[in-house]
């Protein structure tokens, strides 16, 4: 995995942080709860608390991706 | 004989704070079916109060809540009450439910080979949402609620008779149901509930009941 993909990841998942509402907090691993703000910083430090945060976002795209989640769309236009 | 609920509710900062008010929630619907509670409230959620309690009763349920990693879970600030391959024997002929991260991935495994009846918990960190102007009245926060009630829902099942594959499914169906929910009504919780969801499991004797 390049630097870029990580580099854009951690973007990905610092712009949907940005969007939270500031009175919300996120119990995450075993050392509490953070503020989206407080996250983004763990994110940009790529540390553990920031993997995990990027490891949920890569979770649920890939269940998107895999059609997990709205299940497969027939493209079938035929009459 | 009366069936016998264990719980451990350390409160020592926000996370365990809010599971031991919702922990008074599963204490009220168990007395409601008349269990007997042993109650491990703040300091009382330490190692040599969960050992005794634990050998001394004939303890049918455990609930831990916590904090934890994939091979233990904690109690009062962040002391181990059990740990794989240490004292996971303790869970021996008990349904185990653990709120807290991870634990199912390691200590579950083997607390079941080495004779718990049941292990109900998370394989990865188990994420909640806390919305600040309701913290201090954890069971009028709102938000908090979308990610704790599947575990309103497996004890609620379990304290009434269920098996723990038909409470487990319960559980994760309405895991499933908030997800699907916040797709369309708040797609900034979705990816956390979508990651409970995934990490949800249960493990042993799926037909076992209370």
């Amino acid at each position: 995995m390049t630097d870029n993909t990580e580099g854009d990841r951690r973007e990905l998942v610092i712009a949907r942080l940005m969007v939270l509402p500031s009175n919300r907090k996120i119990a995450i691993g075993n050392r509490g709860a953070y503020t989206p703000k407080e996250l983004i910083d763990h994110v940009r430090k790529d540390d553990e608390i920031g993997k995990k945060v990027v490891a949920i976002e890569i979770a649920f795209i890939m269940a998107l991706k895999e059609g997990r989640i709205y299940g497969e769309v027939s493209a079938d236009n035929e009459t | 004989m009366g069936k016998c609920l264990l719980i451990t509710r350390p409160d020592h900062d926000d996370v365990t704070f809010y599971l031991s008010k919702w922990g008074e929630k599963i204490m009220d619907e168990a007395k409601e079916n008349d269990f007997k509670i042993l109650d491990l409230n703040g300091s009382k959620a330490n190692r040599a109060t969960f050992e005794s309690y634990n050998s001394k009763n004939q303890v049918n349920f455990i609930i831990f809540n916590g904090h934890g990693d994939g091979s233990t879970v904690t109690g009062y600030r962040n002391e181990p009450l059990v740990q794989q391959g240490v004292n996971d024997t303790t869970l021996r002929s008990r349904i185990v439910y653990s709120i807290s991260c991870s634990s199912a991935s390691g200590l579950g495994k083997s607390a079941v080979a080495s004779g718990a009846t049941a292990y109900v918990g998370y394989t990865d960190d188990f994420v909640f949402f806390i919305d600040t102007n309701s913290s201090a009245t954890p069971l009028n926060d709102s938000m908090a609620r979308i990610f704790l009630n599947h575990s309103q829902t497996l004890t609620s099942n379990l304290l009434k008779g269920a098996t723990v594959g038909h409470a487990h499914g319960r559980a994760r169906g309405e895991l499933e149901r908030a997800f699907r929910a916040s797709l369309t009504q708040d797609p900034s919780i979705s990816r956390y509930l979508w990651w409970d969801y995934l990490n949800f499991v249960a493990i042993g004797d799926i037909d076992a009941k209370l």
